[in-house]
C-alpha cells in the first residue's frame, strides 16, 4: 500500500511541474516580460525584413527610446527610404520624409496601418501598454492554446482590460522559465481566431542584459508574410540627451 | 373612361420609370464608374494595388475598334496618407493637419472624355501633365474632394504632401500642389477622394505600364449586358475579368431594381382598379340589354355567339381605349421627356443626387398598356357575357 502511494506520489509529479508547482509567481514572470526590452532609455541598431508574396526587403535603422512614451527611429537603408525617420512622444507620432522634406503628422486614423510596409502597426509603435496594468492574465494549460506543452515552457493567458484599447481579445504568452524568456505570443480575436504570431529566437546578452534579438510577425490572415526584427547592436541607460525626441531632430535627417 | 384612364396612368408611369430610371443609371455611370469595366480578376472581390491590368494600352485598342464604345478610361487606384500645413503655419515643413484617402490615378483627356470630370471641379482647374509624370523627386498636381479638402482645411494652390506604399515594397511620398477642388455629388465619396494623374501614379506605386481599371463608356445602356459579353470573349485568356454597371455598382443596381418592383406593383394596382371598373361597365351594360338579350335567345340566337358579341364589344371599347389613351400619354410624355419633374427633396440613388426626372417615351409605354387593356378586357367580359348568354328569354320578355 506504502509503494503505491509512493508511486501515486513520483506518477504526479511531472504533472505538478506544467500545472504550477514550479511556476514562478505569475505577477513576477508578467513583470518580467514587461521589463524585457524596456529602460529608462535606450539605443539600438536593428534590420527589419519583410516578406510578401509581392516582394521581400531589408530596412537598417536606428532606434532610442526614452522610457514608454517615446521613441524615435532612423531610417538608414534602402536608398528610397534613407533619412526617413519616426518619432513618437506618448500617443502622438510624426513621420519625416525627406524626398518631400517635409514632416507629416500621422492621424488617429492611419494608426491601425501599417509602419513602412511591415506588420508592424503604428499602434503597435506607440501604444503604452504594459501587460502587468493593462491585461488580466492567468497561467493556462489547455493544450488547445499552448499546442504541445514542454517541461520548462509556462503558458500565460492574457486578456485587455475594457479601458485597454486593442484589436484582439487575449494573448497566450509561451515563457521559458529557466531564464524567463518569451518563446512565442499568439493574438487571438473575440471569436477565438488567430491574428498573429509572434516568435522570439536568438537569445544574446547585449550591453549585459539577455535578450532575444530576433523577433518575427507572422500575421494569421496573410499567408506568406512575416516581419523579422533582428537586433544588431542595443545600450541601456546610457543617459540619451531628450533632443533626440524632437521635431527638429527628425527633420535634421541625421 | 375607366380603360382610358388605366391606359393613360400605366403609359405614364411606364415611361416614367424608363426614363428616369435610364438617366439615373445613365447620369451614374456616365460621371462616376462606367457602363463597363475591365479587372485583372478578383480585383473586384480583393481590389490590392497588385491586381493590374498590364499592357492596358492593347486592351484599349480592342475597346476602340468596338462601335458601341464611345470611349474608354484607365485609372490606377491606392490608399494614401495627405496632409497639408495648418494655416498660419506659413512655410514651416511640418504638415500637421492629415487625413487617410483613396488616391485615384486618372488620365486628365481621356477622364475628361469619358465623364467630363472638369464638369464637376467646383474650383480650380482639371489636372494638366507636369515634372510628377516623369520623375519621382519632382511635385505633382492633384485633385481633392470637396469634403477632403475641408477636412484638410485645404484650398487650391496650398502645398500637400502625400504618404503611401508602393506597389514594390518601398515607399511612397511626394509633394503635391492643390490643383482643383471637386463635388461629385456624392458627400461620401469627396470625404476620400482624391485625384492625380495616371503617369504620376504610375510612378508613384511603382505601376509603370498597368492600371487597376479601364471604365468603358457605351454610346446606349440597352444593349450593355450583350456588349459585356463580347467585350470578356475578346479578352478570354488575359486573366481578366468584365463586368457590367450591374456587377460593380451592386448596391446601387438593387436599389434600383426595388424601386422597379415597387412601380411595376404600382402599375399592376393601376391595371387591376381599371379591370375593377371595365367589370362593373360590362357589368352594367348586360344588365341594361336584358331585354335585348332576352329576345336574341327568343329569335334562336345561341348563347356561344352572344358570349362572343359581349367580349367583341369589350374589346372594341378597348381599342377605342388603347387609341383615346396612347393620345393622352403621348401628350403627357412628350412635356416630362422635356420638362422632367424637379424632386423637392431631390432623390439620393447610392450617395449620387438627382434633382429632376425625365420621361421617355418608349414601344414599352404603348404595348404593355395595350395588352393589359385587351387582356382585361377579355376577362373581366366573359362573366357578363356567361350571365348574358343565359339569359332567359320568356321570364325577361315577361319582366320588362
Amino acid at each position: 500500500m506504502r509503494s503505491f502511494l509512493l508511486l501515486i506520489s513520483i506518477s504526479f509529479i511531472p504533472g505538478l511541474i506544467t500545472t504550477g508547482i514550479c511556476q514562478p509567481p505569475i505577477d513576477e514572470l508578467v513583470h518580467s516580460l514587461d521589463q524585457l526590452y524596456r529602460s529608462d532609455d535606450s539605443y539600438a541598431e536593428m534590420s527589419m525584413h519583410i516578406v510578401t508574396p509581392h516582394w521581400e526587403r531589408t530596412l537598417t535603422m536606428k532606434a532610442w527610446s526614452h522610457g514608454i512614451d517615446r521613441t524615435f527611429i532612423r531610417i538608414l537603408s534602402p536608398a528610397r527610404e534613407a533619412g526617413m525617420a519616426s518619432l513618437r512622444i506618448g500617443t502622438e507620432m510624426w513621420n519625416y520624409l525627406p524626398n518631400t522634406g517635409s514632416t507629416v503628422r500621422i492621424p488617429s486614423s492611419m494608426m491601425a496601418g501599417s509602419w513602412m510596409g511591415s506588420d508592424i502597426t503604428n499602434n503597435d509603435i506607440v501604444r503604452e501598454i504594459t501587460y502587468t496594468e493593462d491585461y488580466t492574465y492567468s497561467y493556462t494549460t489547455d493544450t488547445t492554446l499552448t499546442g504541445d506543452q514542454s517541461d520548462g515552457v509556462v503558458f500565460i493567458e492574457l486578456f485587455p482590460k475594457s479601458s485597454t484599447a486593442v484589436v484582439w481579445s487575449s494573448i497566450v504568452f509561451a515563457v521559458r522559465i529557466t531564464d524567463i524568456m518569451p518563446l512565442w505570443e499568439e493574438y487571438y480575436d473575440s471569436h477565438g481566431n488567430l491574428i498573429k504570431t509572434v516568435t522570439y529566437s536568438n537569445v544574446q546578452e547585449m550591453d549585459g542584459r539577455t535578450i532575444p534579438t530576433q523577433m518575427q510577425v507572422i500575421p494569421a490572415d496573410n499567408e506568406g508574410q512575416s516581419t523579422t526584427i533582428t537586433w544588431t547592436h542595443a545600450e541601456f541607460n546610457r543617459g540619451l540627451d531628450s533632443s533626440i525626441f524632437s521635431l527638429s531632430n527628425l527633420q535634421s535627417g541625421e | 373612361m375607366t380603360m382610358i384612364g388605366g391606359f393613360f396612368l400605366s403609359s405614364l408611369s411606364i415611361g416614367w420609370m424608363d426614363g428616369s430610371y435610364g438617366s439615373i443609371i445613365m447620369f451614374f455611370t456616365n460621371n462616376r464608374t462606367g457602363q463597363i469595366q475591365v479587372h485583372h480578376k478578383g480585383y473586384l472581390e480583393d481590389p490590392s494595388i497588385y491586381s493590374t491590368i498590364g499592357g492596358y494600352q492593347t486592351v484599349g485598342a480592342f475597346l476602340d475598334s468596338i462601335p458601341e464604345v464611345r470611349v474608354w478610361a484607365p485609372r490606377i487606384y491606392s490608399g494614401a496618407l495627405l496632409a497639408v500645413r495648418p494655416r498660419g503655419a506659413g512655410s514651416g515643413n511640418v504638415f500637421s493637419n492629415s487625413a487617410a484617402a483613396s488616391v485615384i490615378g486618372i488620365d486628365p483627356a481621356m477622364e475628361e472624355a469619358a465623364t467630363d470630370f472638369s464638369d464637376r471641379i467646383v474650383n480650380g482647374e482639371m489636372l494638366t501633365a507636369s515634372a510628377a509624370d516623369t520623375s519621382y523627386a519632382a511635385a505633382g498636381q492633384i485633385i481633392l474632394g470637396r469634403e477632403l479638402s475641408i477636412i484638410l482645411d485645404a484650398s487650391v494652390g496650398d502645398s500637400l504632401v502625400m504618404l503611401s506604399q508602393a506597389a514594390d515594397g518601398s515607399s511612397a511620398d511626394r509633394k503635391y500642389v492643390i490643383r482643383g477642388i471637386v463635388s461629385s455629388g456624392n458627400a461620401d465619396i469627396d470625404r476620400n477622394t482624391c485625384y492625380i494623374t495616371l503617369s504620376d501614379a504610375q510612378i508613384l506605386f511603382a505601376l509603370q505600364g498597368k492600371v487597376h481599371e479601364i471604365a468603358v463608356m457605351t454610346h446606349s445602356l440597352g444593349r450593355v449586358d450583350e456588349l459585356t459579353g463580347e467585350i470578356s470573349a475578346g479578352l478570354s485568356g488575359k486573366d481578366l475579368e468584365t463586368d457590367s454597371w450591374k456587377t460593380f455598382a451592386k448596391e446601387f443596381y438593387n436599389g434600383m431594381k426595388a424601386d422597379e418592383v415597387q412601380l411595376k406593383i404600382m402599375i399592376f394596382v393601376i391595371v387591376l382598379v381599371a379591370a375593377m371598373g371595365v367589370l362593373n361597365t360590362i357589368l352594367m351594360m348586360v344588365l341594361e340589354r336584358r331585354r335585348e338579350f332576352g329576345v336574341m335567345k327568343a329569335l334562336g340566337t345561341r348563347p356561344g355567339f352572344i358570349v362572343r358579341m359581349v367580349v367583341l364589344e369589350a374589346n372594341i371599347m378597348g381599342a377605342i381605349s388603347v387609341i383615346a389613351g396612347a393620345i393622352l400619354s403621348t401628350s403627357g410624355l412628350l412635356f416630362l421627356s422635356k420638362h422632367g419633374l424637379v424632386m423637392d427633396p431631390p432623390l439620393n440613388y447610392g450617395g449620387t443626387v438627382f434633382r429632376e426626372m425625365i420621361a421617355s417615351i418608349t414601344p414599352e409605354c404603348y404595348w404593355i398598356p395595350a395588352i393589359c387593356v385587351f387582356i382585361t378586357a377579355s376577362t373581366v367580359s366573359f362573366l357578363p357575357a356567361l350571365k348574358a348568354a343565359h339569359t332567359k328569354a320568356a321570364k325577361t320578355l315577361r319582366a320588362v
